[in-house]
């Protein structure tokens, strides 16, 4: 080409144009290509182009300085080219990881589970860096689910542990690598890579931040999930309460107007079909009554109504309350004047006695006698109800409190009756259990928290 | 009684009015009904009737509204109708003016006991000599006796058993016992009564742990019963 051009070009001119070879060799190939390149050029030039022509010698020195000049902006250019060409290739790498833990991303935020995402992780360390990726997921410290891909490989190591203590990245030979997935709230796991190829600096940081990346994932999953829950008895909670005023209120209005209507044809003596009207109305509305009792001690956060009580009274309103259904069994309470006021939640107290009572009530013959004595003692307060009944089936003293626990021939009730004793003594940080007398009979025992202090008394 | 007496039933559920049509005895009771509040008031004065049996869950305003807005001008005596667990509406009726009260359901003979009495203190003079089974309270002579024998009370606790002697056979709040005995400053000391009714029932009743006159209202107040 230049010497096409050499009848019609300057010489200077000539040397550009082998300059612009030279840039070309080095923008395309490598350093050393580049160096033979101008050094070749400015040979050529020399022999095809300088006088005397056909000959390494220069007739002029000046082209001496030209040749060094070529020379130096020769190695300049292929020095910068290259230079460029690998900040190129390091750009491109870093586009091909951000590409890479993008698409990781994306992979992840589709996954719902842990064990998901934590397969999707492993499913793309492992094609991202040609190799089998095992995940380990800890919990509190401890190992929770392990992860791996295909054939899988150990992940019960030394070196396992060891990230896991430190929190960093180990390395266990240029090919295995164990990655912390650590995230905001502390280590969630471990991230194990076993590649084909070596392993560059690189490839670690890109490991680094898929690890992170997996971290993140995973605990946006467990917010959502802890959520997810929160929301769920949120609902069941509204719910609840729903049904249970719903109960209250709807269920009893027209149970009100049976039982009303079956007492006054009762007083008006219509006979037998008019009392069991009236018995099955109020045995279902002592059933809804249980219902509504157990479903509210269940709910969670329940507040009790405390007030200074007088054991003795809240008794006395049980036995009242339960009078009728006792019929002619006889009740004796033994109240002594040491005994303080109790802080309880009346009503709760006054229903498990009521239960308390009817249970009697439903298991013993007529005429049993009942006995019940409070004691106080220096820590608590105990209350011993007994009968001179036939006792409880010995072996079943703990399964009586049980809830639906009904002995054979009980229809009245929904067996809720005991469990709701249980549950009231619990919320009042006291116990109460069953046992048979040696006299014969059952015994129920209740122990009451004894009050540190006790109100102000009036003064007269 | 000469005459029936005649009784106004707020109450908007229809079971419930039905039954105790049916249960009125013809002769004692003529019943008069309203099935709302508002309307309820209104027939009241129109009607001035002996007796109103007021449901607390009204469909437009409530009961213890009704129960304010008559007691302004009527001293009508009122017995409310309540479900169980609507203890507060109960507390808050009765202190302000209701007489007494029934929880749903109830039976046509509770319904009669306390309708009795409710007319029985509308009928009668202030009350002066109350005789209960038990003992016998002179309200004039300030005397208590049991079994013929004077039976000696603190200050306190005369005052105690005065203010449910008064008001004989209804129930008696918490808060205006304890507002008649100690003054309105001890509404809330409702341990007062906790001590002083085991006090009064240790006295004056044959088995203090159950006792037959002086009854426990749980929730509510106490009630000094007269015909057991």
């Amino acid at each position: 080409m230049c010497s096409l051009l050499q009848p019609y070009v300057e010489p200077t001119n000539l040397a550009m144009v082998f300059l612009l070879g030279v840039t070309l060799v080095a923008s395309r190939c490598g350093y050393v290509e580049a160096l033979l390149a101008s050094l070749f050029s400015i040979a050529i030039f020399d022999v095809a182009f300088v006088p005397p022509r056909w000959t390494l010698a220069v007739s002029d020195v000046q082209y001496l300085i030209t040749f060094g000049a070529m020379l130096a902006v020769a190695l300049l250019v292929v020095r910068l080219t290259s230079r460029l060409r690998e900040q190129a290739q390091v750009a491109d790498e870093r586009v091909r990881q951000t590409t890479m833990l993008y698409e990781l991303t994306r992979e992840l935020s589709r996954g719902r589970s842990k064990a998901e995402l934590a397969h999707a992780a492993a499913k793309f360390v492992a094609s991202a860096f040609d190799g089998e990726v095992a995940v380990m997921s800890i919990r509190n410290g401890t190992p929770e689910a392990i992860i791996s891909s295909p054939s899988g490989f150990e992940l019960k190591g030394d070196e396992t542990s060891e990230c896991l203590a430190r929190g960093e990245l180990i390395v266990a030979s240029d090919r295995n690598v164990f990655v912390p997935v650590q995230g905001a709230q502390g280590l969630l796991g471990v991230l194990a890579v076993a590649s084909r190829r070596e392993l560059a600096s690189s490839d670690r940081v890109l490991l680094e931040a898929s690890a992170s990346t997996l971290a993140s994932a995973l605990e946006r999953a467990q917010l959502s999930q802890e959520m997810q829950e929160t929301r769920v008895a949120a609902e069941s909670e509204r719910m609840r309460n729903a049904l249970l005023s719903s109960i209250s209120h709807d269920l009893r209005t027209p149970l009100t107007a049976i039982s009303g209507a079956a007492s006054a044809l009762v007083r008006q003596g219509a006979g037998e079909l008019a009392r069991t009207i009236y018995q099955e109305s109020l045995r279902l509305n002592h059933q809804i009554q249980e219902l509504l009792d157990m479903t509210r001690l269940r709910t969670e956060g329940i507040e009790l109504a405390l007030e200074w009580h007088s054991l003795e009274e809240v008794v006395g309103s049980a036995i009242s309350r339960t009078r009728e259904m006792l019929g002619n069994r006889h009740v004796a309470v033994n109240s002594p004047a040491d005994v303080p006021l109790m802080r309880l939640d009346g009503a709760l107290v006054e229903k498990l006695f009521v239960n308390l009572l009817e249970n009697i009530a439903v298991h013993t013959p007529d005429k049993t006698r009942i006995e019940i004595g409070i004691v106080a003692q220096s820590e608590v307060v105990r209350v011993i109800v007994s009968d001179s009944g036939p006792g409880i089936t010995p072996g079943q003293e703990e399964a009586i409190f049980e809830r639906f626990s009904r002995a054979g021939k009980e229809r009245q009730s929904l067996g809720l009756g005991l469990a709701i004793c249980r549950a009231i003594m619990k919320l009042h940080g006291g116990r109460i259990w069953a046992q048979n007398r040696q006299s014969g009979g059952a015994e129920f025992h209740l122990e009451f928290p004894r009050p540190e202090t006790q109100p102000e008394a009036p003064v007269e | 009684m000469s005459s029936a007496a005649r009784v106004l039933l707020i109450e908007d559920d229809y079971g419930i009015r039905q039954f105790l049509r049916a249960a009125m005895e013809p002769g004692q009771y003529q019943l008069l009904e309203a099935v709302d509040g508002l309307s309820g008031i209104r027939r009241c004065s129109e009607t001035r009737p002996d007796l109103v049996l007021l449901d607390l869950g009204l469909p437009d305003i409530d009961g213890v509204e009704v129960t304010r807005r008559l007691r302004e001008w009527c001293d009508t005596p009122i017995v409310v109708l309540s479900a169980r667990g609507q203890e507060r509406d109960k507390i808050v009726a009765l202190d302000a003016g209701a007489d007494d009260y029934l929880t749903k359901p109830f039976s046509v003979g509770e319904l009669f006991a306390r309708m009795r009495v409710a007319l029985r203190h509308r009928r009668r003079d202030p009350v002066v000599v109350v005789t209960t089974p038990d003992f016998t309270v002179d309200l004039d002579a300030r005397t208590v006796s049991r079994r013929g024998e004077p039976v000696h009370l603190t200050p306190n606790e005369y005052k105690l058993l005065a203010a449910l002697a008064r008001d004989a056979g209804r129930v008696v709040t918490q808060r205006q016992l304890l507002a008649e005995v100690w003054g309105e400053a001890y509404a809330q000391e409702t341990h007062y009564l906790r001590i002083y009714m085991g006090q009064l029932r240790h006295k004056l009743e044959d088995d203090p742990a159950q006792p037959r006159t002086l009854i426990t209202e749980p929730g509510v107040g106490y009630r000094l019963l007269v015909d057991n």
